[in-house]
């Protein structure tokens, strides 16, 4: 690497992972001990790790065992979010003629064979236009 | 006891010993649920889904190849599952007759508005909860699980060059986003 070629960020961002050969890292190493530019860059994703590490994690309420161990009652039923994310779909699927079955299955579907589908569209069986487009952009 | 190797424990689980299970749940549970409290903004849903990650991967213990990638393994199932509710969530907000559930705490919004800590840890939360899903699940288990590049590839069913450019993305999202506003008034 000449002192004129910056290493790229997806590149400075494995250097500050530690995820390059040792010989590559020692390259953009020594760029960047002579470049400020791709050394700003490497000091900037410190700062932002350094950031991040200040939040700490939360911790679970209540251990998980007795709830998940095999023979016990199963599940703990889903706190208020789920109950509500659950009527909230009931309540939606009669409003708009359908159950909320196919909703769910078509998400399944559609989730096991894309893995992370950006943008789906759910069609009633009978209808010839989507009912629903759903789903935002969560793509990169 | 609790010092044998995840892969020894599951598969002492798999022959009977109910116990090499527990310190398998005791060992992870908090690590799964610190991962499914960032990725959804929601201590609440986040012990939720945990259960159910530990139930699924209990269900799963006799499918388990012991080739030391047991965390890789646990958190795909969790992050599945973290996705499934994600979209979940969107899709909800898109039905109609939903108005009552407008504060449902959206991925990309102010899902931790109402929680209470420091400044500085609240707009962390805050900027991580806007990154896309997948940059987030990759910059959480990076982060905060302090797993391989290829052990995130493994996890997210996905190549090493695709996740070191998500986390490339998301360090660059961030970076915007808390040290610009770090110096504003
Ligand atoms: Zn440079």
């Amino acid at each position: 690497m000449t002192p004129s070629e910056h290493p790229t960020g997806p590149e400075l961002q494995a250097c500050h992972d530690g995820e390059l050969e040792d010989t590559r890292s020692a390259r953009i190493r020594a760029h960047c001990a002579s470049c400020a530019a791709c050394r700003g860059e490497l000091e900037a994703l410190a700062s932002v790790a350094a950031l991040l590490a200040a939040d700490p994690d939360r911790a679970p309420v209540r251990p998980l065992w007795n709830a998940v161990r095999p023979g016990s009652r199963g599940p703990v039923p889903l706190g208020r979010m789920g109950w509500g994310l659950g009527l909230a779909a009931c309540a939606a699927g009669i409003a708009a003629g359908l159950v909320f079955g196919p909703v769910d299955q078509a998400t399944t579907a559609a989730t096991a064979k894309s893995g992370w589908t950006e943008t789906m569209t759910i069609w009633n069986g009978q209808a010839t236009s989507p009912l629903l487009a759903v789903f935002e952009n969560t793509g990169d | 006891m609790t010092d044998r190797s995840d892969d020894q424990l599951v598969m002492a689980y798999a022959r009977g010993e109910e116990r090499a299970l527990r310190i398998l749940v005791e060992r992870w549970e908090r690590p799964v649920f610190a991962f499914l409290d960032r990725m959804l903004g929601s201590p609440e849903e986040a012990e939720d889904l945990c259960q159910d990650t530990f139930i699924k991967m209990i269900r799963a213990a006799d499918r388990y190849r012991p080739e030391g990638k047991f965390q890789s393994w646990l958190f795909r199932i969790a992050g599945n599952l973290a996705r499934s509710r994600l979209r979940r969530r969107k899709i909800l907000r898109w039905l109609p007759l939903n108005t009552e559930h407008d504060t449902t705490p959206a991925p990309g919004g102010d899902a931790l508005d109402d929680l209470t800590g420091a400044e500085d840890r609240l707009r962390v939360r805050r900027a991580i909860s806007r990154l896309p899903e997948r940059q987030r699940a990759a910059l959480i288990l990076k982060q905060y699980q302090d797993m391989s590049y290829q052990q995130i590839a493994d996890s997210m069913d996905t190549t090493v060059n695709s996740v070191q450019m998500l986390l490339h993305r998301a360090m660059q999202a961030l970076r915007k986003d808390l040290l610009s506003k770090r110096n504003e008034p």
